[in-house]
């Protein structure tokens, strides 16, 4: 089966982060796919390049980076994500800000990209805050 | 076409959530899908009409959801528990059509995805 996820709670406020992953990795390993985590409202927060885990706390940003390496696609909304500082290379040097800091795994798409995905998707999961 | 039901369950002005979803809500449409939007617990008082809204320097809740027919949204729906447990009347309320529990189920079991349930 197909799955496409929504995470809308930050990290380290919502554990609907862990709980995405958790679902995404035995997902996998059932042998499913998930074409796309996407992350709206304060979710897009996970996608900040610069977060340091604390020692003996969940490296979240390291679980997206694995999933990723499977082959799911992470997905900041990019207006949710450019007004709390989620910022690529592009949007930097458009608003001219000093960093880009979204880390490498995650791209930023349009809010289309989550109706696509739900429109394409066997099954949508959100995550709430 | 996808069948997509938005469900608003946050007071307005509170917090960014309702606001949220409409943009969301208003993108699906632009997106060919079939959007139902319904209104349930402190939600329903987005559909106050006549928000002052200006006065905290927000977007009037009531004149997006006014534009929503432009998006050729028009389902729109509220929770009739949720009405009577806060002493709130229909004719309080922008057009909008009561749902009890049961229509609730009936609708959310003919929907493709249903979205932001828990927000």
């Amino acid at each position: 089966m197909n799955f496409v996820l929504a995470v809308h709670g930050a990290p380290h406020n919502s554990n609907s982060g862990e709980h995405a992953i958790g679902f995404a990795n035995a997902a996998i390993s059932q042998g499913h796919r998930i074409e796309r985590v996407f992350f709206y409202h304060d979710g897009v927060l996970h996608g900040l390049n610069s977060q340091v885990a604390p020692q003996g706390e969940n490296d979240l940003l390291a679980s997206w980076g694995k999933l990723a390496e499977q082959g799911v696609e992470l997905a900041v909304c990019i207006a949710s994500g450019i007004k709390r500082g989620i910022l690529n290379q592009q949007e930097q040097a458009r608003y001219e800000k000093s960093s880009h800091t979204l880390a490498p795994a995650f791209e930023l798409v349009g809010l289309g990209q989550l109706i696509a995905g739900i429109q394409n998707a066997d099954r949508y999961i959100e995550f709430p805050r | 076409m996808k069948r997509l039901l938005f469900i608003i369950s946050a007071a307005p002005y509170s917090n960014k959530r309702g606001t949220a979803q409409l943009d969301a809500a208003m993108v699906a449409a632009a997106f060919d899908a079939e959007v139902s939007l319904m209104f349930s617990g402190d939600g329903i008082y987005s559909l106050l009409p006549n928000q002052s809204a200006h006065a905290i320097d927000q977007r009037a809740f009531s004149k997006v959801l006014e534009a929503l027919s432009d998006y050729e949204v028009n389902q729109l729906y509220v929770c009739s528990e949720s009405l009577a447990s806060r002493g709130i009347v229909l004719s309080d309320l922008m057009p909008v059509q009561p749902l009890d529990l049961a229509a609730q189920r009936t609708l959310i079991a003919t929907q493709d995805a249903v979205i932001g349930a828990a927000l």
